[in-house]
């Protein structure tokens, strides 16, 4: 058994392995200028330095709350709505075309307008994480309501439950895990979408940081935020995920099977 | 086993297909833009025939801004056609590539060697230097680029002393940096003191939605925008002239050894330019004007009212351009702006700028 | 009204909507059904039984006709009247104890835990309290179907091809648990099939439906001393009566092309 998660765990380092494998020969083998991918200890110095000046923590730290702010919006809006449009196929009809259409706009469309609107403050922020993060969550919700079997939506008929009891019971434990997909693609969103308003015009943050480093030839910084920001999106994405098994206890059963 | 390798060499072969397509449709990276008019070809020049045209090396030169027009100096002689005259006798003809994120976007350029000249500043071209690009400077376009502080129209703010506790517009890497750093240092306050935002392109949307208080910006800019009822122009460096900055002609190392009768060329266009300001300086704004979309002839007069002897448009690098160099190096260290030293002496070249003169004489 | 049946259907009859054309589903349907009686409906698929027995519970509405339980007109699911579908229909979110306990309600814990475990024990799935569904295989999730559907005690069972999914071993297994826990607990039971040998050996009365629209062809009262004894001849009997219902055209023909050939 043992042996078997350890070769998962091999297995999942390989990519990244081979990434670094790479970043080490462009560097050393000078094929690639160092104003564009600087090398490794660079990078690693550069890390320590922005640690060490508070500043990689302060930019982590605005843009992270601006991230859970807009991610918490998103969250109550796509799961209440989603799970109104999946428990009712008039308000399905009704809002499915509008939301169709915005979803395909691009983020980066949205933005200038938006930066038109609300300005460039923490509101502009958050309305463009939720307009990012709300349609995965939303969508997914929707779906896992809307596909709960009619099977058993009929046992709970037969028991006589109310439609609210049935709503807690059946439809809401059956959509469950497929909700979990629509938060986690969200949060993933929210991260990009708040990086991209920062990267436009902003005051704090770490894509202001980007930015800033960009301005000024410090490729550097900008590989360490970058890095960072990946692994921050991972650490919240595995949080979600531990969340959320301790709410669905039947899937680890099947899991196993 | 023979399967699977088949497979393997099946999605390699995929792959390298796709990265073929990718590849070769993808000629010009970056946040260049260009429009249907990028191959520039200045309005005084007689369309000469097209396969005279095919014989000549092109010489890519980038110019700040979105449309594809070198800086005032640099534009004037781009309009008026010294500059592509003056190439052809070499057999150059010049490809104008514009970029809207100003200097940072143009060393990005230099960085990827897919531009050979640039006309910006000294600041983003120190910069660049400095994290190991290979560019010399071998000319100068204007050696004291008048900035501002523009505020709104209802503001309070006088000088730099009263932008604490404000929303700033800086652009992080470019000429309007070190002003910025000279006024505050000036003034006393610290940069925690008030908040930077970081933009170029979007400057005037940030200002006219009110979402700053204030724009470090040219003073030209400043007054256009005045025109246009955003806000209004408080202070200018032309009370401070040790504040101006300085627009070099620059070109990548290689490239100008290269290409030594090129730099002459341009050298060449940038003087006829200079000449024919002096004695035609209302011609000179008006056609300023005309390549700028918007502004117009009376805002250049008043940016250049202190001097019309266009001095500042010699392409000549002077010991005072060479120190103001200098002086400006330190501070980026200083402000750790940069990591590494640049060695100014090095960076600047006045050998094709005195064979010029020397063959001219 | 009448009282002296725990189930009393009169002339019902059931149409559905099936792509704007009106399909007759069920036809003058009449079936009375005593206090205790394992009633075993069979016919082919498609012609209503389903229906019937969805209507029976109160899962499907009806227009025409009279459909009594316990004296009272069927408007609804009610707690008397349980139901075992085809699927076993476990909630896979569910430990089997909850979902054996689903139909129960204001009851205290303790009383909830003892009527689960009762139940349980009464499937022989006792010990697999804290297992979900998807650990169980099909035969013991069906018992746990039934456990649900036994547990708030109804005076009513009725099943829906319960066993139709099951290899033929663990059928005639659950068959003969069926008729323990019927005899144990006295539940009136009608059990739809389209297993005919199923159909004589559980039922006290088999109902013969055809299809197209579904009608009652005959109800045959069976000699328990016979239907119990699945290699009897009187077994074979009984089958070959309603064999007989099904296949009485096409099974003429057959003996007459023989006997054609053995001229």
């Amino acid at each position: 058994m043992k042996v078997e998660k350890v070769k998962q765990i091999a297995m999942g380092m390989i990519i990244p392995a081979l990434i670094v494998l790479l970043w080490l020969g462009a560097t050393f083998s000078g094929s690639v200028p160092e104003s564009i991918l600087p090398g490794i200890p660079k990078v690693g110095k550069s890390f320590i330095n922005m640690i060490k000046a508070g500043q990689l923590g302060n930019d982590l730290f605005v843009s992270l709350m601006r991230v859970i702010k807009g991610y918490l919006v998103s969250v109550l809006l796509g799961v209440t709505l989603g799970t109104l449009m999946g428990m009712s196929p008039n308000l399905k009809r009704m809002f499915l075309p509008v939301i169709t259409v915005i979803r395909q706009i691009p983020i980066i469309a949205w933005i200038p307008l938006i930066i038109l609107w609300a300005g460039i403050g923490a509101a502009s922020k958050v309305i463009i994480i939720v307009i990012a993060a709300v349609f995965p969550i939303l969508v997914n919700t929707l779906s896992g309501i809307s596909e709960t079997s009619e099977r058993y939506v009929e046992v709970a008929k037969l028991y006589r439950l109310s439609k609210w009891q049935t709503f807690i019971k059946v439809y809401l434990p059956h959509a469950l895990p497929q909700i979990l997909v629509g938060l986690k693609l969200g949060l993933g969103v929210s991260w990009m979408a708040v990086v991209a308003a920062e990267l436009i015009a902003s005051t704090s943050g770490i894509g202001y940081r980007m930015s800033d480093a960009r301005s000024l030839m410090q490729s550097d910084v900008v590989i360490v935020c970058m890095i960072v920001i990946g692994a921050l999106g991972i650490i919240m994405d595995k949080g979600l995920s531990v969340i959320f098994s301790l709410f669905t206890p039947w899937q680890k059963v099947e899991a196993k099977k | 086993m023979l399967k699977y390798l088949k497979r393997i060499i099946a999605i390699s072969m995929l792959g390298i297909l796709a990265i073929g397509i990718v590849g070769c449709g993808n000629g010009k990276t970056g946040s260049k833009n260009e429009s249907k008019a990028s191959k520039v070809q200045s309005t005084g020049v007689s369309k000469k025939d097209s396969e005279d045209k095919k014989e000549l090396k092109t010489v890519r030169i980038g110019a700040i801004g979105q449309s594809n027009v070198l800086s005032e100096s640099a534009g004037i002689a781009q309009e008026k056609g010294y500059l592509e005259e003056e190439l052809n006798k070499e057999g150059y003809t010049a490809e104008i590539i514009g970029f809207a994120q100003a200097g940072p976007a143009i060393n990005e350029a230099f960085s990827a060697k897919e531009i050979d000249m640039a006309v910006y500043g000294d600041l983003p071209a120190t910069i660049c230097k400095a994290s190991g690009v290979d560019t010399t400077i071998f000319a100068t376009e204007n050696s004291e680029c008048q900035m501002c502080i523009f505020v709104q129209n209802n503001s309070d703010i006088e000088s730099a002393a009263d932008l604490k506790g404000h929303k700033v517009i800086v652009a992080r890497g470019t000429i309007y940096h070190q002003y910025f750093k000279s006024l505050i240092a000036d003034a006393g306050i610290a940069e925690s003191d008030l908040e930077q935002i970081n933009t170029f392109s979007d400057a005037s949307s940030v200002m006219a939605s009110k979402e700053a208080d204030a724009l470090i910006t040219s003073t030209s800019t400043g007054y256009y925008l005045e025109k246009q009822g955003i806000g209004k122009v408080v202070e200018t460096t032309q009370d401070h002239l040790e504040w101006t900055s300085q627009f070099f002609a620059v070109s990548n190392t290689q490239f100008l050894q290269e290409n030594p009768n090129a730099a002459k060329a341009f050298i060449r266009a940038l003087l006829r330019t200079q000449a024919f300001a002096k004695d035609n300086s209302k011609e000179a704004f008006e056609t300023i004007a005309s390549i700028t979309n918007g502004y117009t002839t009376d805002i250049y007069e008043k940016v250049y009212a202190y001097d019309t002897s266009f001095q500042y448009f010699s392409p000549e690098i002077t010991e005072e351009n060479r120190n103001k160099l200098k002086v400006l190096e330190q501070f980026l260290e200083e402000e750790t702006l940069i990591t590494s030293p640049v060695d100014i002496d090095s960076f600047i070249n006045t050998s094709y700028y005195e064979e010029v003169i020397k063959e001219q004489k | 009204m009448s009282k002296e049946f725990i189930i009393n259907v009169e002339h019902l009859n059931k149409t559905f909507n099936v792509n704007k054309k009106e399909m007759e589903v069920l036809h003058d349907i009449t079936l009375q059904i005593k206090k205790g009686e394992f009633i075993t409906i069979v016919g082919h698929s498609g012609c209503g039984k389903s229906t019937l027995l969805k209507i029976m519970c109160g899962l499907v509405e009806y227009e025409d006709g009279i459909v009594e339980r316990n004296g009272h007109k069927v408007d609804g699911p009610g707690p008397n009247c349980g139901m075992v579908f085809q699927e076993h229909r476990l909630l896979p979110w569910l430990k089997i104890k909850d979902n054996v306990a689903f139909g129960l309600k204001g009851m205290p814990k303790e009383e909830k835990d003892s009527v689960v475990k009762r139940h349980l024990e009464m499937v022989g799935l006792d010990g697999f309290e804290n297992s979900y569904p998807s650990q169980l295989s099909g035969g013991m999730s069906q018992r746990a179907a039934i456990a649900r559907g036994l547990a708030n005690n109804p005076t009513i069972l009725l099943l829906d091809e319960p066993f139709g999914a099951l290899d033929a071993l663990t059928k005639i297994q659950m068959q003969n648990e069926i008729l323990r826990i019927q005899k144990n607990e006295k539940t009136t039971m009608v059990m739809v099939t389209h297993d005919i040998e199923e159909a004589i050996y559980l039922g006290d009365r088999i109902v013969v439906m055809s299809a197209r629209p579904g009608e009652i062809k005959d109800i045959i009262q069976v000699d328990p001393y016979v239907s119990k004894k699945r290699n009897s001849a009187g077994f074979a009997a009984y089958k070959k009566r309603i064999y007989d219902y099904f296949f009485e055209d096409t099974e003429q023909k057959y003996q007459q092309d023989i006997n054609e050939l053995a001229i």
